[in-house]
């Protein structure tokens, strides 16, 4: 009798001191990279993971080659990047947002080293970068999967930025902004799992919702990768499926698709222009051997760079909704 | 039909083959009687989406959530009313949310986690069920009824169409708690072990599903009433009030602040007054609640389907209730307690007429009875009742026949029960796929993200008339707001149940949070606690800061009433585990005493059939 009862009591407390237990295994539902990660500002894609235990980057900047570790925030709290030029200066700003207060940090290249705080959202809510408006720069956004509500920021009248709120999808969606028109601004693109369609609101429609286009691409458990991967202007569909490890294209141009194995199964996908030629590659990061793979299809070229991180580090190109 | 006509041929001995004749042939029938009615679950993909399965889903991702951050008892849902919180489980039974606690640790995986959580309280069902109804009865008709409780509609339907198993759990903890009642033994001084099982029977029906627990303790007062025919001592009384108060004592912990705390929140006024909750409107065989919009039973169930199934166990009840109405005779001549038979047709009577509107004067006059919402709550209890008269009437039957009497007639009837068996699983099986089913990202998604604005628990504290007109979902305020623009705040702690952060200001500002506030939260300035101004339209927290720099600290913290409840908790599982020690202590036989062991006393009829 004795042994079964401390049996079953260790069954409950161990668990309780061992915190991987007590977390959801990491489930990948968007890997946005459509913001660019190019913290240098030279156009290339700068590789960078986040230690979300630690609150730590890991990042390689393309200008100089070399490795940098930066710790942000000394609290216990856990923050993801959210990573964007948010003053439009070129350079991908260091942002981070903590999703159970909903507060935002952005360490702007263009400020003075004192970060920006604000509070925008709450626990619930997705971060989502935003170009609602066509300026020169990303804004903080967010949209709130139970309303389907997208609180975002315009240019007023008066030429100030104000807040605008539009409706558009449901809870079990991943959505994001990507200009799928080529108008140079944010439209608002969700990706329903349940049925495969993605349902774009645009911006040349005023995002009037009655003007939704819907596509039919993908299936449950799809991870969504969009990104302008023909460097026409205009965010294409994409998105990997794990089960065998494929990404499936279509382009926003002229409707066409494409299919290319790329990755394992155990990857995360993302994708960056490592090469310089408008074009992005295709990226996985694995984050049981720690590696890097990078696929670039126009040339042929594969390669890989393994990191000697932590073992939780998730890639940070440049918003991962992720449930762990 | 000749019921009393004795056959002359000579009885047949030996070794023949009998259908459920050995124990592991019967377990072996009850288990995959059981698998059947949960494979769908099991090896399906996703559940059956109905009425309000996402807001369960929700709360026990988020009751792990919390959980994990350390609320033992996550009484405070911070993400629910997207982020304002609410106290939910200070009110609603934490029992199946441990157990998808416990799931998910073990699975490593959120939606196998979910699809286990409804399957082991089909599971215990079979299990307690088995136990209450072997009591009353032999095994072979104990086997053959457990296959109406497998697919009866407080099980089967609850489970494919409520979308959370807390009703199909408390049935397994019905089943456990009359057990312990039956079982008591007027010879011995404290039967403890009767004591035992009725104690943390009740408790688990009150942990588990509170309404349950209401009307269980409104019918154990006939049940324990009809019971004193057998044991009319004042031993029986004392075990039965000790039980019961050990029982709430036990759950107490949620139970008593459930109950005293109930003032706060909007619970009485949602659930009565509402006209989707009308519960004169969700009667059992009635026809005002076909259109949508006149009742609420219409998401909760199909009524085609649940009137369909409760029709059809509820007629195999009725033939076996005319069976042993034309044999009272018979009874008292086989059954050594043949009163327990006129209990169980009793109690089934009394649990089937409360679903119907013959009851309506009742449930006007006991006004706390309309927070339990629904009349077919009762469904619960027409289960363990309608079980054992089936038991009963397969154990006379079975009687006769070993008398050799005619039963021609009988063969016919159990022809009919049998037919009414196979509707009864059809009915089950097209219910369960009427339905789509909810993808599993979905599911997961609803858990991460729904965050359920539950009118019922949310704070009253304002005496806002028009409190129900705020839509959260479409306010984007600000989690910490401060009067003065210019104040910086920074984060230290954002816990589900304790803030912390830093503030400066120049001067002297009020800061605001998008939390309802709610007895237990206190805030504290710089260690001292501070007096909280409640926002008057909404009921956020605010408080005023002082100028300059200060540590700001919020927590949810226990009332009194919680904490005397906790204690009082505390020292009853004390209590509990010390009689439980003793108890298989003193139970542990001499090992030369064995073979003399005088077989447990057995109240099913005098002459058991076993095929």
């Amino acid at each position: 009798m004795k042994i079964p009862a401390i049996l079953s009591m260790l069954l409950f407390v161990i668990p309780m001191w061992l915190t991987d237990f007590t977390k959801d295994k990491l489930v990948v539902f968007a890997s946005l990279s459509y913001y660019s990660c190019d913290f240098d500002g030279d156009k290339l894609t700068d590789l960078a993971v986040w230690d979300s235990n630690s609150n730590k980057l890991y990042f390689q900047l393309t200008s100089d080659r070399k490795f940098y570790e930066k710790q942000f925030f000394d609290n216990n709290l856990s923050y993801q990047p959210v990573f964007a030029d948010y003053d439009g200066d070129g350079k991908t700003d260091f942002t981070f947002f903590q999703p159970d207060s909903g507060e935002w940090v952005l360490y702007l290249t263009s400020g003075v080293g004192v970060p920006k705080k604000m509070f925008v959202g709450s626990i619930g809510d997705l971060p989502i970068p935003s170009n609602i408006d066509g300026d020169k720069s990303y804004d903080v956004g967010i949209w709130r999967p139970n309303a389907g509500g997208w609180y975002l920021s315009n240019i007023s009248e008066a030429g100030g930025k104000v807040p605008k709120i539009i409706y558009e999808g449901s809870y079990q969606d991943s959505a994001f902004t990507g200009d799928y028109d080529g108008d140079g601004k944010s439209d608002l693109i969700v990706w329903r799992p349940d049925d495969g369609v993605w349902h774009i609101v645009k911006s040349t429609t005023s995002f009037n919702f009655n003007q939704t286009e819907h596509i039919q691409h993908g299936k449950e458990w799809d991870i969504i990768v969009p990104n302008d991967y023909d460097g026409d202007g205009k965010c294409d569909l994409v998105l990997w499926r794990k089960s065998n490890q494929t990404w499936y294209f279509k382009y926003a141009k002229d409707g066409s698709q494409n299919e290319i194995k790329f990755g394992g199964v155990n990857d995360i996908p993302a994708s960056g222009d490592i090469d310089g030629d408008g074009i992005p590659e295709l990226i996985t990061w694995d984050p049981g051997v720690k590696k890097w793979n990078v696929l670039n299809f126009k040339k042929q070229e594969l390669f890989s760079y393994q990191w000697n991180v932590p073992g939780n580090c998730v890639s940070a190109i440049s918003v991962l909704q992720r449930n762990e | 039909m000749e019921a009393d006509e004795i056959q002359e041929k000579p009885e047949e001995k030996g070794s023949a083959y009998h259908f459920l004749g050995s124990r592991s042939e019967r377990i072996f029938f009850v288990a995959l009687l059981t698998i059947l009615s949960a494979a769908p679950i099991i090896f399906g993909k996703g559940i059956p989406s109905h009425a309000d399965w996402h807001i369960h889903i929700e709360h026990a991702y988020n009751f792990k959530r919390c959980f994990w951050q350390g609320q033992w008892l996550p009484r405070w849902i911070d993400a629910d009313v997207n982020g304002a919180g609410l106290p939910i489980f200070n009110y609603y039974a934490p029992l199946v949310y441990y157990i998808f606690i416990l799931l998910d640790l073990i699975l490593r995986n959120i939606v196998l986690a979910i699809k286990w959580t409804f399957v082991i309280p089909m599971i215990l069902c079979s299990v307690f069920g088995y136990l209450y109804l072997r009591r009353h009865g032999s095994a072979f008709s104990t086997s053959i009824a457990m296959a109406f409780v497998v697919f009866s509609p407080a099980i089967h339907i609850f489970i494919y169409n409520t979308n959370w198993p807390t009703s199909t759990l408390a049935v397994a903890f019905v089943f456990l708690t009359y057990y312990g009642i039956d079982i008591f033994d007027k010879n011995k001084d404290f039967d403890f072990k009767s004591f035992l099982i009725i104690s943390v029977g009740y408790a688990a029906i009150a942990l588990t599903h509170l309404a349950t627990a209401f009307v269980f303790t409104l019918l154990a007062v006939p049940y324990c009433l009809f019971n004193l025919y057998f044991h009319r001592t004042k031993k029986f009384v004392k075990n039965i009030l000790l039980s019961f108060a050990m029982g709430a004592s036990l759950a107490g912990f949620y139970l008593f602040p459930a109950c005293l705390e109930k003032k706060f929140v909007h619970t009485d006024e949602v659930l009565t007054q509402g006209p989707l909750w009308d519960f004169s409107k969700n009667f059992l065989y009635t026809y005002l609640d076909r259109h949508r919009d006149d009742g609420f039973a219409w998401a909760i169930f199909d009524h085609r389907y649940y009137e369909m199934s409760n029709a059809l166990f509820g007629l195999a009840v009725l033939i076996c209730i005319v069976v042993l109405s034309l044999n009272t005779g018979k009874i008292k001549q086989y059954f050594q307690e043949p009163f327990r038979v006129n209990i169980a047709i009793s109690m089934f009577v009394i649990s089937f007429l409360m679903m119907t509107p013959i009851s309506l004067f009742i449930w006007h006059m006991i006004k706390p009875m309309q927070t339990i919402q629904f009349p077919w709550r009762f469904t619960t209890f027409i289960v363990p009742f309608g079980a054992v008269i089936m038991v009963y009437t397969f154990d006379l039957v079975g009687c006769l026949a070993k008398e050799k009497i005619n039963l021609s007639g009988y063969k016919f009837i159990f022809a009919s029960i049998a037919f009414l068996f196979a509707g009864l699983a059809y009915v089950d099986f097209i219910n369960m796929y009427k339905w789509r089913w909810v993808p599993e990202q979905s599911l997961m998604k609803a858990g991460l993200y729904v965050l359920w604005p539950n009118e019922e628990y949310r704070p009253n504290l304002t005496n806002n008339p028009n409190w129900k007109q705020i839509d959260f979902r479409r306010d984007f305020s600000p989690t910490i707001n401060s009067s003065d623009p210019s104040c910086d705040i920074t984060l230290l702690k954002w816990l589900s149940h304790e803030r912390e952060f830093q503030v400066f200001s120049q001067g002297e500002h009020f800061i605001s949070l998008r939390n309802f506030y709610f007895p237990g939260w206190n805030v504290y300035i710089d260690e001292n606690q501070t007096q909280v101004n409640m926002e008057p339209k909404i009921g956020l927290i605010m408080f005023r800061v002082p100028p300059g720099k200060h540590q700001i600290k919020i927590k949810f913290e226990h009332t009194p009433v919680r904490k005397a409840a906790a204690y009082i908790s505390i020292a009853a599982l004390a209590v509990y585990l010390l009689l439980l020690s003793s108890f298989f202590q003193g139970k542990k036989p001499p090992a030369v005493k064995k073979e003399q062991e005088i077989p447990a006393k057995d109240t099913s009829p005098v002459e058991v059939l076993v095929p």
